[in-house]
């Protein structure tokens, strides 16, 4: 027997995801994410599953965008602070000879 | 359980990384990436002063950690216990606080009120900047 309340998947409604992208990756596009996933909820109580599906879908997708960015910027800052490194450490090296 | 221990090894190796990283290497002397929402725009985004303040904090300094990112520090609990729960692969509950609307929607009012607080330059609110 299923219980009462809204029905559908509960499983997801990426708020945390959305919070963590939005604090670790300094990007507005964590802030979308929340924002859809708080549609997420409203619209399943309102028994809005295809709504929520909708908003859950967006969530997701802003969310996965924010973290693929940040990932790609930080992984570009630690390639760049590299390869000063390399460069600082060889025009170091051919000064002192 | 072969998945559950994958997920608490990666969790082990991540989480101790991470912590070294930030108990060691003090954010502010320009190694670590920087926020580039401000390095373009010049304002503050939620998440800056985040690794100033896990540094402090990871140093004791709970209040300096407050100072830089007030946010990141109410928010530190439910990012904890929700990474231990996805690792052990526990579903949260749907009558968990996360998925009431009423809780989620004040998420959107904190974050986007501390975002537009934190840029404000008058004494209270410029408290809330990193």
């Amino acid at each position: 027997m299923a219980p009462p309340g809204p029905k559908g998947p509960f499983s997801e409604n990426w708020l945390v995801e959305a919070i963590l992208v939005t604090l670790l990756c300094c990007l507005p596009f964590g802030v979308v994410g929340i924002i859809f996933a708080a549609q997420v909820n409203t619209k399943q109580q309102a028994g809005d599953n295809e709504g929520a599906e909708k908003s859950r879908r967006e969530a997701a997708k802003w969310t996965k965008l924010g973290f693929w960015i940040g990932l790609g910027v930080i992984l570009l800052y630690v390639l760049f602070v590299f390869v000063m490194g390399v460069s600082f450490l060889g025009a170091a090296g051919s000064m002192s000879n | 359980m072969n998945n559950r221990f994958f997920r608490i090894s990666i969790l082990i190796i991540a989480a101790g990384a991470i912590l070294l990283l930030y108990f060691f290497v003090e954010p502010k002397n320009g190694i670590l990436p920087k926020c580039f929402f401000h390095e373009l725009t010049g304002l503050y985004c939620p998440g800056c002063g985040v690794q100033r303040s896990f540094h402090a904090l990871l140093n004791g300094h709970i209040l300096t950690a407050i100072d830089y990112n007030l946010l990141f520090i109410l928010f530190l609990p439910l990012i904890i216990y929700f990474l231990l729960a996805f690792t052990w692969g526990k579903k949260t509950s749907s009558s968990s606080f996360i998925y009431k609307s009423s809780f989620s929607y004040s998420v959107v009012i904190v974050v986007i009120s501390f975002w537009v607080l934190r840029n404000l330059p008058y004494t209270p609110f410029s408290w809330l900047a990193p």
